[in-house]
């Protein structure tokens, strides 16, 4: 059993990636929706470990460099979409005569880097290191999760949210509100501090947006 | 500690004095002139800073859009869009620094110790403020417990006035009508009263509003150990002035539309009658005599000038102002031993004397009680003697805007002047009462030491209070016009700082109540009219009779 989700096949800025998920083709099994749905937390190896083993399938060890990011967004290819000339083909008759065109069908997930992972644990912030393209991504596990939001003392640490913030993307308020209200079941010790930074990103994502 | 922390520094504020925190006050405690700290190290050790909340603003509200329906709550709307917390609102508010006690100076010293921006700030417990905020402690020797603190719970920070502060520098009550002066002046002579004060006061009451300080003598609380307070009441027709009494200026200002001549002549005949009768031993005739005798067509001491017209004037002024008067006497004086005694009130109602004969008895009367003190203080009278006053003494005048007018001479200011400047010395005090600071002189204002101002909204009055009270700050004056029917400022020399009070109810009535008009006119109707209407009724309704002559008689 894996948590890999896809590949990195492209990137938008230093932090912004793109990645396909697995498709068909690809896997036995596909990513379960929950995987890489969003303001789920993920891995994205970098060289020269991979995230995840390509030859076992097998989740890497724990200190093995990996990016660390979340999903904000999702695409959908299907270079079927507009095409309504006459086909030869029915659709279950494309896996026979050409499954590249099913290959080509994708579903993409933008993440954002949050931070990294390296000997020294995990680490907030834009990281120094870039992924590569073919670069796997995985799914964190609940405990990853909560090793990467805790700092060198140990307490709560949320500081790529003024980054994520400073994108000015549409969709970064529900992430982080997403992300803040995932984060309340880990540390429910830390309620306070979390509701009052939800409560500032929901005035002004919601409140102030709606005045 | 921390779990009763209200809200976070912000910053520092505008003035140096000043620093800035913001909270979210869901339970609306940080009102205006709220009590707050912060604590500091100052001289290796943890003090708490307190502070005043002086100005408050809003840095998160509701948009003005989510109030278009006063129909829905503009919460249940944000719920309905998704944000469902109860922080709604946050508070910019400022504080003005006081500083922390200093046991040693017995009053607070700023540390000059700025707070960290994101330090906590904490409201102050009702314990730490009454210990704190009043210079007397309730119930105690020279305390005079007045009301509690208004922004918090009735009774939950009682105040105490320092007594010796009052009655050494001066008082002064200012308050527009109907806002609880006399009701305020009422709570302090029942405190002065009390067992632990026994004052020696004095009244002036121009409206003889104050007769219901006479319960405090069967009132059970104003009883200790044999001591029972004695309040004592001159009704205009029991005052008396010996004429011998009043001095020149005293005259001069009774005697209206003096000529130069008149002045000259009146001081040589004062001066003559001082000469040759002793002062403070001669009559209304021998004035009238020694007038006559420093006129001009007077050839000799026993020969008068009746017939110079100036000395005719005199004389016929001399006896229009006092001749004909109930109050100036040839022999009779209220006598200072009847006036001042430790533990008793003296009310002299002036509410059917002119208003000129009022400032001369006034003016008469501080002069006769402070030279009395001072004689009494520099062992020039002993025991016995009926100007003997071997106790300090409190005066409080009602109406003092009467007897210290701003734009005019009144024979008394200059006798407030002087008692206020030099009264101090000799325990000699003066409350002042008036709902016109306006008309009262700023130089007496300014030297009354303690101030109990209520509502004011003349914005002239509140000009003047700026201009002669130095010790209340102009966040606390904005404060004039909102303040409510028995609420009041004080600041000065009897509390560590100015606060904002809600009086405590009295012990007696009021007395000075306003007259309910449409009550008094239907118990006219109900109980004395129908006698008149019969009277007074038309003839129809009366039984016609027709005399002799023919004539119809109802």
């Amino acid at each position: 059993m894996t948590d890999q989700i896809g590949v990195i096949v492209n990137s938008n800025s230093h932090i912004d990636y793109v990645c396909q998920l697995h498709g068909p083709l690809e896997r036995e099994q596909r990513p379960p929706p929950d995987a890489y749905a969003f303001g789920s937390f993920v891995a994205i190896s970098l060289p020269p470990f991979p995230a995840t083993s390509p030859d076992t399938g097998q989740n890497p060890r724990a200190d093995a460099p990996c990016l660390i990011g979340v999903v904000y967004n999702s695409m959908l290819v299907n270079p079927n979409f507009t095409n309504l000339g006459p086909r030869l083909t029915s659709q279950s008759e494309q896996t026979v005569f050409s499954p590249d065109l099913l290959d080509e069908t994708a579903t993409l997930v933008g993440v954002l880097a949050l931070g990294w992972q390296d000997r020294a644990g995990p680490q907030q912030g834009t990281p120094r290191l870039t992924a590569e393209v073919g670069a796997t991504v995985r799914r964190l596990t609940g405990e990853e999760i909560m090793q990467f939001h805790l700092d060198a003392r140990g307490q709560l640490s949320l500081r790529y949210a003024a980054a994520i913030l400073a994108l000015n993307n549409t969709l970064v308020p529900a992430l982080l509100l997403d992300i803040i209200d995932r984060l309340g079941t880990f540390f429910p010790q830390e309620q306070a501090i979390l509701q009052v930074m939800r409560d500032n990103v929901a005035w002004k994502s919601i409140v102030r947006q709606a005045g | 500690m921390l779990s009763s922390a209200i809200g976070t520094v912000k910053g520092p504020g505008e003035t140096l004095h000043e620093y800035t925190f913001i909270a979210p006050d869901p339970d609306r405690q940080l009102k205006h002139g709220e009590f707050v700290y912060y604590t500091a190290a100052v001289d290796g050790s943890e003090r708490r800073i307190l502070g005043r909340i002086t100005a408050r603003t809003a840095v998160k509200l509701f948009p003005d859009t989510f109030m278009a329906d006063p129909s829905v709550s503009p919460h249940t709307l944000a719920a309905m869009l998704g944000y469902d917390s109860d922080a709604t609102e946050l508070f910019e508010l400022t504080v003005t620094v006081l500083g922390y006690y200093n046991e040693n100076l017995l009053d607070f010293t700023n540390p000059r110790v700025p707070p960290q921006g994101g330090a906590p700030v904490f409201i102050s417990e009702n314990e730490m403020l009454t210990d704190l905020l009043s210079r007397g402690c309730q119930g105690e020797l020279g305390s005079a417990y007045i009301g509690d603190l208004l922004s918090r719970d009735p009774g939950a920070v009682p105040v105490a006035l320092d007594v010796r502060g009052f009655t050494s520098t001066h008082l002064a009550i200012i308050a527009s009508t109907g806002s609880g002066k006399s009701y305020l002046a009422g709570v302090l002579l029942e405190e002065l009263l009390m067992p632990y004060n026994r004052a020696a006061v004095l009244v002036i009451d121009p409206h003889g509003e104050y007769d219901t300080m006479q319960q405090v003598q069967n009132l059970e609380s104003f009883r200790e150990h044999g001591y029972s307070p004695r309040v004592r009441i001159f009704r205009p027709h029991d005052l008396r002035v010996r004429i011998s009494s009043l001095s020149l200026p005293d005259l001069r200002y009774l005697l209206t539309n003096l000529s130069e001549k008149m002045h000259y002549q009146l001081g040589r005949a004062y001066r003559y009658a001082q000469r040759t009768w002793g002062e403070d031993k001669y009559t209304l005739e021998q004035l009238y005599r020694a007038v006559r005798e420093v006129g001009d067509g007077a050839q000799g001491e026993d020969e008068a000038a009746d017939d110079d017209p100036t000395t005719g004037a005199l004389i016929w002024r001399l006896g229009a102002a006092l001749g004909g008067s109930g109050i100036f006497h040839d022999f009779e004086n209220i006598e200072l031993d009847e006036l001042f005694r430790p533990g008793m009130c003296t009310l002299v109602q002036l509410n059917e004397v002119e208003p000129r004969q009022q400032q001369v008895i006034v003016a008469a009367l501080l002069r006769r009680v402070y030279q009395a003190r001072i004689d009494t203080e520099r062992g020039k009278l002993q025991r016995g003697d009926r100007n003997h006053v071997p106790f300090p003494v409190f005066c409080l005048l009602e109406e003092a805007h009467n007897f210290a007018p701003a734009n005019a001479d009144a024979v008394s200011s200059n006798q407030l002047k002087i008692i206020l400047s030099e009264g101090r010395k000799f325990g000699v005090g003066v409350g002042l009462i008036s709902q016109r600071p306006g008309r009262l002189d700023s130089d007496v204002l300014s030297q009354c030491m303690t101030q109990c101002i209520m509502r004011i909204t003349n914005p002239i009055d509140q000009n003047r209070i700026a201009e002669s009270v130095e010790s209340v700050g102009r966040d606390m004056l904005k404060e004039l016009p909102a303040l409510s029917k028995g609420q009041v400022i004080v600041s000065g020399a009897s509390v560590n700082t100015p606060l904002m009070l809600r009086v405590r109810t009295r012990r007696t009535d009021h007395g000075g109540e306003d007259i309910n008009a449409p009550a008094q006119w239907r118990h006219w109707f109900e109980n004395e009219q129908p006698a008149q209407a019969v009277d007074n009724a038309l003839f129809a309704e009366k039984e016609l009779e027709r005399d002799e002559d023919g004539m119809l008689w109802a």
